[in-house]
Parts: C-alpha cells; structure tokens; sequence
C-alpha cells in the first residue's frame, strides 16, 4: 500500500493527484481504522495531511469560525467550551466516545464518515457549517453541508479531493447561547440514539429572539426543527414555552425515526428537551 | 513506509506498513508487550498509550499517523527500574485483579494527573472512563489514582 | 509459530456441503487449510472436566453439520494474524440450509427440530417437603433473561506446540482446569495423559468463561498436524458470540405465602436456551434446583425445568453456576410476595432465612453457622434502609421527574463439588536450603489473587514471610492432578489442602529438628521461620538450617505431602442493598449506593475479597439494567462492546462493602468460606428490586433498559 504524508497544502494536493481514486485520506482514524481491519474498505494508498500545521488550527475571528480538518475533540473543547454562541460544538465535542476517541477524532472526519448517528451531525446543521475541499488541481472550494451530508455513509467528497476546514458564520450570533445534549445507552461513551443542539438569543425584555434547533441520529442525515423554532420566536423561556416544544420535538422524532426505536425516542425526546434547555438556562 | 517516531523517549526507526496498527508495532517489532488488546476497536480501552501526552487506542493508531510523535507505554513509566508513584498506588491500594486493564487504566491516570494534579472524584471517573474494568468495580482504582495524586503532589513541594 | 484464523458457519442451521480453499492455500504465509472434511469426525465435549463424568462427546473441531452463525467449521494457520485472517475471508463455502430458531417460543414449537427430534433436549424435575395445608397467599411472577457476555478483559487465547520427536503436546491457555483439558485433548486425539502437557498461562479474567474447551482442541489438532507451535486468539467478537454465553432462561414462579410473610410453598416452572450445543445446561438446571434450599427455608417445592436448544451462541458456566440465576426468579417471587402481603422485603427475607444449626434440604449436609440473618439485620442498619425507604417517599413525591427505591438480594452459594461429586485436594510443600518454600498445587488464578491467598494459608501455618513461599499455578507435569477451580471450592478446599500440607511440613521440619539437635518433640514449636524449644527461649533453629543440616546428614529433603478430602459444605451467604434513581423522562437508571454483606467466614485476603465483591456488584447492576447479547431473525448475535453497555467508572458510586466473619465453616481454612461466586448471587436481584421499588412496577424481564423502563412507564400512564 503506498501512503503519502505531506506537510503542505501544496503536497496534499499533489498526494490527490498522485495516489489516485483508490486513496483514502486519514484524519483522527477511530471510525476508518475499523472498517479498514474488518476488510470492509481496501485502499491501494493512504493520505496523512496530519504534518500540515494549518488543518490543526481552530481559528475565531470576529467573521466567523474555521475548524481545521485535523482538529481533534479536545482542541474543539478546548476552544470554544468558553465561546459562549459555539458552545454546543464543544458539548458535542466533549461526548464523542471516550477520552482516548477525542484525542484523535475529529469534526471533519465524523462529518466525513456521515453515521447517521453521529455527535458532530446535527453540530454541523445547526451552524450551518460549509465544508472546505481541496482538490488534485489545488483549487478550493466549499460544500454547504445540507449538500455535503446525502444519507448514512454518503457524502459529496469525490475521489481526489480532501476536506480542510470546516467554516461556519459569526455574523448573526453574537449575543447567542448554546448547547447539545444527547441521549446514547449509557451517560459516557456511547454512540447517540437522539442528539439535539440549540442556539439562542432573547431580547432585552428576555424573550426568544432568533433559536435553531437542530437533531441528530433520528433521519438519515439530520434535521431542523423550523416547527419548534418558529413556535419559540417572541416567547419567553418558561415551563409552558418548555412544553410546547417537547411536544414538538416529540412529534418530530416520531415522524422521522425508524419503526424499532420509535416508540423510545418519541418518548425520551422529553428527557432530552428538559436537559439541553436546562443547559441553555444555565448559560443565560 | 519508513517511520520514525519515539517511544518512552528512545528514538525508533521502522520499516512497515501504512496500516500497520501501533499495537501491533509495540508488542511485534518492539516487544513491549505490555500493551493489550481487547477489543480491536477502540472500546475496552485495554490498548490505551499516550501520544505525546494524550492517551490514544494504540488499535486505532496507524503507523502513517506516528511520524514524529512521542509514545509512552507502562514500560515508559518505570523505565529506571523502579514502578513510579502511580504504578506504586495501583499495587498498595490493591487496584490490579486480573491486570488486563491495568496498564491502560494506569496510563489513562497518568495522561490526567500530568494535566491536572488535583482532581476531583468526577474528573478521575471520567478520565478513566474509556477503561473497562470487569474485575472491580472501580473502587480502588479511583482510590489509586487520588492516592497518587496526593503523593506527587506532596513530592512537588 | 503458526497463527490460526477461524472459519466460521455464516448460516444458523444447516449442513456444510462444500469448502473451497484453493484460494487461500494460494496466499503467501499460509500453512494449511483444517476443515470439516479433511479432519478427524472425532468429538469431544467442552464441558469435560474429568473423566468420570457422563457426558456425550458432542463437539468436533470443525464441523459439517452447523447449529449456529459462528460454528466453527474451519481454521487457517498461516505465518502472521493478518496473513491467516486474509486466507479465512477467502475461503468459499456452500451450505445447505434448514429451518432454525433463535427465540424461546419459536424453538419451543420445534421449528429446527430434524425428523424425529424434540424441541426439548433435557429436562429435570424434583419436589420436595410438604404442600402446605393452611390458607396461602398466591403470589406469581415471571422473571426472563437473555443471554449475557462474560466480557473478560483478556479474550480466549491458546498456544499449542506439539514436538513430534518426543510425541509431546503443550498447550498453555487461561484456564480454570489444566487437567480437565487434558483428559478432553488426550482422549481426543488418542494420546496417552503423560505425553500431554497443560500449563495454566496468566488468566485476564474468567467468570467461567474459560473452563469450556473450545480453543485448546483447535489449536492442538493444528499443532498436531503442523507439528510445530500454534497460537490461536478470539477477536472480541469471536469471544462474543463464539466462545460461550450465560444461556436465557424463563422462570413462572407461584408462591404461596402465609400472612406473616413465611414461603410455604414454590411452583417453578423454568426453561433454559442451551443454544446450539447442550454442554451443561442439564446440569444447570439441576444445579438450580438445589440453589433453592442454599438461603431459604423452603418446605415445600415443585420444580420442573426444560432444556432447549436454539440456533444460537453456545451457553455454558457462567459466575455463580445457576445460583444468580435463581436468585432472580427466586428474589423477584420474595419482592412480589412483599408487595402483595404489604410487607416490608428485608422483614420477609428475615422471616425466610436458614438459621445457623439448619440442613441444606437437598443434600442433607448441615448449613452449619450460616449468617445471612446477621447479614441482612447488619446490612439494613448499615445502608440505613428505613430512613432511605421514607426519604424516597418524600423525594419521589417532590420529583415530577425522577423516582428512588432501595432493593435488598439475598443468595446462597456452595463451597465444593461435595456431595454431588467427592472432592479432594492435594499438595506437595518442600522446603529449599535457604529456608524457602515451594508449593505444589493445582491452583487457577482468575485474576482474583488465588495464589497470593494460598501463601497467605501457608504463610501462616508455617510462621513465615509469605513472600519467602512460592506458588506456581496448575501445570499437569507438575502438579497434581485436580478438578479446576471452580464450585468455589479454591479457597475452602484447595486452601485447606495447602493449609495441611503446610501444617504438615511444619511438622515435619519440628521432628527433623528433634532427630537432628537431640531435642524433645513436644517442647518443639515454630515461630519466625525458626524452630523454637519452650524448654529454652534463647534456642531459634532457622529453617534453613534444619534444611541443610538435614540434607547433609539425614540423606532425604525436607518435604511434606496432604491432601483434603472435604465432607461438609457450609452455608454461605450475602445479602446485598442498592439504592437507585429512575429517571423517567429518559428510562434511565443510576445507582445511587450499594452496600454488599457477605457471611464469608474467614476473609483470607480481605481486601482482595472486597474487590472481587465490588467486581460483582459491577456486573449485577449490567445484568440488571445493561447487559444483553441480542440474536436477530437473521441468527446473528451482538458482536462489539460498542453495542454490549458494560458499566464504566462513572456509571458507579463508591460500593461499600461489609464482611462478616462469625460464621466460620468446620472445615474452610482458618474458617473461611468462599466468596468469588456468590458475591455475584444477589446484586442482579438487588438492583432490579430497587427499580421495582422505585416504580411500583413488577418489571421480571431483564435487563431494565431505558426502552423497557419507558414502555412501562408509557403502558402505566395509559391505564
């Protein structure tokens, strides 16, 4: 098997071109590793871009967030634990499998492996994150992520290109809170059954002024709630606004979630509502 | 590939495979075999080094991804000979049934204590919690790691 | 060393009808290709401990004739792991398929039964006492389990070497029976015992999963055929759902009950999956049997269990050996009883108990000084179970939320194979020239520190440091010949054999002194190593001088040789508390406290003991809340931890443990009792009564996952 370790941009465009469509590009490997014993995947070369300095960085300008494609769980903990509108990326971050998992894992490499149940899904919907790719040519260019994430296992990266940065705005958040919480099998180190991130602002008289909320590991690819959303704008954040959008969520994860687990989650999404929302109340 | 990296701070020059899986180096090429395998896949924890301070699933390290890097296996830690303090703790708080887990619990402890020397009960537990114990039920660990703890810090002063 | 890959049956049931290898003996590396048609028919049975046991040999190495997804019908050995494991995935097989079944109801209609077969391949039942003849109280229950994973750490690994110069077999493995294994290979592959060699390696924890045969044969018909070394390691998958599993069972218990809370009689009703093959369920369910009267005052009992074997992973011993299972169904009648007579569920335990001085029913040997009343009346003080149960009626009425409960487990367990089997022990204790000490003795240290405790006997029969003691575990060229460490028998019989035979060693160093220095017998003592005179407090002969001068002039060594042929099986018991919190929103269970008292007789290792309990406190509250091998319609079985929730370090509190050493055993060295098994009895049961406590419910189908626990909740709310 050949294998490629560039330490520039440069080289890594040069690895594409040279390896060929039967490459694989590694980042963290706790998800590629597996599926690479078990025969499941059989590469004739191996890329490495973890010698680039650049695709470590977590970069936060007053424009917005560049996430390197090599940033590992920690460093997004690390990084944005105490920004308070990217907080959720850090919850998120801060769940991923166990703390031997997070030293190595990273943002990109779960967007890229696309499980439907993965932690940083629903993340990149709620930011509406834009995946940076390099191609074999050397040219950039970035994939919305609704486009970027097409269904388990699937996504937009073709052969000879490499994800580099994931992107989200600033523009917009400031003055936001937010959060994740997840539902798994057990409180550490499990894959998630129901993820949920949110971002909020209130106005001065503390009622909602703009919240997103997104969820995860209940579709294929994850997904908005506009219905709670909508229904949350103008409110203040109290127990009846809490219930209306439990029952929302609820009905949600009903109508998006396969047969076997429905009759859980339906269920469980009140745990879940009451938990991330005690989160965001926490960071008020 | 050629690769060139360092374990408990000796470099290490190899000839391997990309996908060669660190493990597999450790306990093949240079008979450290107190790394295990539990699992292959990054569950038990029983494989658990530390790259350059952070503890990794050497079943899920590839050779492609050590360049440069520094491993520290439970060889590292009493590489004079003498266990350190945390080993030491493990033994006199009776931490080590079977002892599968143990060198990966150990080197779980050690990557927390390096950052943070006083850590609360909640701390350890989760440091320690890609560590699957199946002996105990944790107890002495936990007792273990506030132990040495305690003593490296009074040995710091 | 040549490494071997298992091929395994894809197919549930069915028959093999055709292997094509061409393409992996083409691979570079690999060495041979073993498979159902190019190896001996001969079978054996992994259940095998020795030779006296009526067993059918039932198993071959590689099979044509598959029962389950994971049946081993062929193993490459090649060079590398990699090399071997790439030659496997290229191996091409063609089956034939048959119906099969992988659920209670579906293999209980028959459904893979061949022409002519039952559904039910065992069965066993047994009464006894009177039935009552007073008004009872009806109390029902129904409690299920599927089948778990023993998760060891370490999974199954063997190292085969045949030599064939000297027509010599080792095999080192982890293992509990170095001499069970022996009779099963030697009679296997026709080989004298001598000419076969078992050596117990490092064991990275067992629970019984590694006192069944399933890698040694393997690794010794490819060894034998290779004629060179062989190794041969379970991926954890492999050790998932190949190796063995604690098989399901389904138990419909009626109680009946007097007002004042006291059992009068048991109706039980049980079914146990063997999975694919039978192995020991028939003595499991036997064994279940007699767990009834380990605990309880039980007058009267009914029981009749069936075995049947579906089309999935083999089931086999597991920690406890049927008694936790028992305790499930038994503790979940006892919960139910206390609901339904509106008493308080440590008070019907107490009303319940043996009592020290009463009879085990079954086998009519006396429970002699069992303490599970101390148990239970320290436990309830201790984990301060009154005020919990009023604290959580307060709490649960403030939570809209979460809702708390405290449950008490009772169990019993054995201490030897006695009497359904004789049992014996036997070491050899001699003392080298600088006056230290080596012992043989047929010992397997599961990880729980067997061996530092057998030191810690002979440590202090012969008054010495026990670090001047060595121990080497079981080896067939070297020591002598036992039935495994399992039945809890180590340390109350394997114990007591080292304890005589260090005695005996003591005795035999104090009479080569007194033939040697011309010093009265009787005024002859050991203390600090030495040999001592009460006739002369400055005299302090050392050991090392009564070994030497004992050589040199007395022409033999200083050895010694006893054994131990128990004829009592004491009582022994715990009683194990937990408190918990549902959290009803999300189904969640966390364990608040738990508290573990074990009438144990003589701690030999005390905080080991305290370990190894907590280690079962660990996997109680998995089996209870987490832990489930899932087989689908496709006859597939979990296969990763990342779908098996073991409980991690944060998943528990700090387990309190409490040892009671009053009720010491006649015959247990220095009085002990044993503890590895039965530590495990109560704490499946203890956690589920919390649940049920905390719910109101009458929840009997493990593990109480978040699902089962919502769906309760959900089917409540609806009423």
């Amino acid at each position: 098997m050949n294998c490629y370790v560039p330490e520039t941009m440069e080289q890594l465009a040069d690895a594409l071109l040279q390896a060929g469509d039967g490459a694989r590009v590694i980042a963290g490997g706790t998800d590629y590793t597996i599926r690479l014993r078990q025969g499941r995947s059989a590469p004739d070369a191996l890329i490495y871009p973890g010698r680039i300095p650049a695709l470590h960085e977590i970069a936060l300008t007053e424009d917005g967030l560049r996430i390197g494609a090599m940033a590992t769980m920690n460093e997004l903990v690390r990084a944005l634990g105490p920004v308070p509108e990217f907080a959720a990326i850090a919850d998120a971050a801060g769940g991923v499998g166990s703390p031997q998992i997070r030293s190595k894992a990273t943002m990109a490499g779960n967007l890229c492996n696309a499980s439907p149940a993965g932690d940083m899904l629903p993340i990149a919907k709620l930011y509406d994150i834009r995946v940076k790719v390099l191609d074999r040519d050397g040219s950039l260019h970035t994939i919305p992520v609704d486009e970027f994430l097409l269904g388990p296992g699937k996504t937009a990266l073709a052969p000879g290109q490499a994800v580099v940065a994931l992107l989200a705005d600033r523009k917009g958040r400031e003055g936001c809170v937010s959060a994740f919480h997840k539902i798994g099998f057990r409180s550490h180190v499990s894959i998630a059954r129901i993820g949920m991130g949110a971002t909020l602002r209130l106005d001065e008289a503390r009622r909602i002024e703009t919240a997103v909320l997104t969820l995860g590991a209940v579709a294929n690819v994850p997904i908005r709630v506009s219905d709670a959303e909508k229904l949350m704008t103008g409110r203040p954040l109290d127990e009846a606004l809490f219930a209306d959008v439990t029952a929302v969520v609820s009905k949600t994860v009903h109508d998006n979630c396969r047969p076997a687990n429905r009759r859980y989650k339906t269920e469980a999404a009140r745990g879940l509502c009451a938990d991330l929302f005690a989160k965001l109340e926490q960071r008020l | 590939m050629k690769l060139s990296f360092f374990v408990n701070d000796r470099p290490v020059e190899l000839e391997t495979e990309p996908d060669r899986r660190l493990l597999d180096l450790l306990r093949e090429e240079l008979n450290l075999t107190g790394v295990k395998e539990g699992c292959g896949e990054g569950e038990c924890g029983a494989c658990t080094v530390l790259m350059d301070g952070e503890p990794v699933h050497a079943c899920l390290t590839l050779a492609i991804q050590l360049g440069g890097r520094h491993i520290t296996t439970i060889e590292g830690l009493s590489a004079s000979g003498e266990l350190d303090i945390l080993q030491r703790a493990f033994v006199e708080e009776l931490a080590i049934q079977c002892g599968f887990c143990t060198t990966g619990m150990i080197l779980s402890a050690k990557a927390l204590l390096m950052k943070h020397p006083d850590p609360d009960e909640a701390m350890i537990r989760e440091a320690l919690s890609g560590n699957i114990c199946r002996c105990s039920g944790y107890v002495q660990i936990v007792n273990a790691v506030k132990r040495a703890a305690r003593e490296l810090r009074e040995v710091g002063r | 060393m040549a490494h071997i890959c298992l091929v395994r049956s894809t197919i549930p049931h069915g028959y093999v009808r055709a292997i094509h290898a061409e393409k992996a003996l083409a691979l570079p590396g690999v060495l041979g290709v073993f498979h159902c048609f190019n190896t001996s028919p001969r079978k054996f049975n992994r259940y095998r401990s020795r030779f006296s046991q009526e067993l059918p040999e039932e198993e071959r190495a590689f099979t044509d004739y598959v029962r389950f997804v994971g049946d081993r019908i062929g193993a490459v050995a090649a060079v590398s792991r990699d090399a071997a494991e790439k030659a496997a995935r290229l191996i091409e097989v063609e089956y034939e398929e048959l119906p099969y079944s992988v659920g209670f109801d579906d293999t209980l209609a028959g459904k893979n039964c061949l022409n002519g077969q039952s559904p039910v391949v065992g069965e066993f039942s047994a009464e006894h006492g009177t039935p009552p003849d007073a008004d009872c109280v009806d109390v029902e229950s129904l409690t299920q389990f599927p089948p778990i994973h023993h998760a060891t750490m370490e999974p199954h690994v063997c190292v085969a070497d045949y030599d064939p110069y000297q027509d010599q077999l080792t095999i080192y493995s982890p293992n509990q029976a170095v001499h069970g294994i022996r009779t099963t290979i030697a009679d296997y592959l026709e080989m004298p015992y001598h000419r076969v060699r078992v050596v117990k390696a490092t064991m990275g924890g067992s629970f019984g999963a590694k006192q069944e045969w399933f890698t040694e044969p393997v690794a010794a018909l490819v060894a034998k055929q290779l004629g060179r070394p062989v190794k041969l390691v379970y991926t954890r998958a492999e050790a998932m759902t190949c190796s063995v599993v604690r098989g399901a069972v389904r138990a419909s218990v009626r109680g009946k009950y007097l007002p004042d809370g006291a059992l009068a009689s048991l109706d039980v009703e049980l079914v146990l999956d063997a999975g694919a093959y039978v192995g020991n369920a028939n003595d499991y369910i036997a064994s279940m049997y007699g767990k009834l009267f380990r605990c309880y005052r039980v007058p009267h009992v009914r029981y009749h269990a069936r075995v049947i074997s579906s089309n999935t992973p083999v089931s086999g011993a597991f920690r406890g050996w049927s008694a936790p299972e028992e305790a499930l169904f038994m503790e979940r009648n006892l919960d139910a009883a206390a609901a339904k007579l509106a008493l308080d569920p440590v008070k019907l335990r107490l009303r319940n108990v043996l009592l020290p001085g009463d009879t085990d029913q079954k086998s009519g040997l006396p429970m002699e000084d069992i303490r599970i009343r101390d148990a239970l009346l320290r436990g309830r003080e201790l984990f301060a179970w009154d005020e919990l149960l009023r604290a959580d009626k307060a709490f649960n009425a403030a939570s809209p939320r979460y809702r708390r409960g405290v449950g008490v487990g009772c169990g019993g367990h054995g201490n030897t194979y006695y009497p359904r089997h004789n049992d014996f022990g036997e070491a050899r204790a001699m003392l080298n020239e600088d006056g230290t000490v080596q012992l043989a003795v047929t010992v397997h240290d599961h990880g729980c520190g067997t061996v530092t405790a057998m030191r810690m006997i002979a440590a202090e029969a012969l008054d010495m440091p026990d670090r001047d003691i060595r121990l080497d575990e079981g080896d067939t060229a070297f020591t002598p010949i036992d039935f495994g460490c399992f039945a809890s028998r180590t340390t109350f019989v394997l114990g007591k054999t080292v304890y005589n035979a260090a005695c005996a060693l003591r005795c035999t160093i104090l009479d080569r002194a007194s033939e040697l220095f011309g010093l009265p017998r009787e005024a002859l003592y050991a203390e600090g190593a030495a040999v001592r005179s009460r006739l002369d407090p400055d005299a302090a002969i050392p050991y090392r001088e009564v070994a030497r001068a004992v050589m040199l002039r007395l022409r033999r060594n200083v050895t010694a040789e006893a054994g131990f042929a128990n004829e009592t099986n004491p009582g022994v018991t715990g009683a194990h508390f937990a408190h918990v919190e549902v959290d009803t929103w999300t189904g969640f269970t966390r364990v608040l406290d738990y508290l573990a008292v074990h009438d144990i007789g003589q701690a030999i290792n005390p905080g080991m003991c305290a370990a190894q309990i907590q280690g079962a406190v660990q996997m109680g509250c998995g089996a209870a809340l987490r832990e489930e091998l899932v087989v689908g319609k496709d006859g597939r079985c979990t296969s990763s931890l990342s779908k098996y929730h073991l409980f991690l370090a944060p998943d528990l509190p700090n387990i309190r443990v409490e040892l009671l050493m009053d009720g010491r055993s006649a015959e247990g060295p220095y009085g002990a009792k044993s503890i590895g098994e039965v530590s495990f009895v109560p704490a499946a049961p203890a956690v589920c009564g919390a649940v049920n406590n905390a719910l109101g419910s009458e929840l009997g189908v493990l593990p109480f996952t978040p699902d089962r626990i919502l769906n309760y909740l959900t089917e409540e709310g609806s009423h």
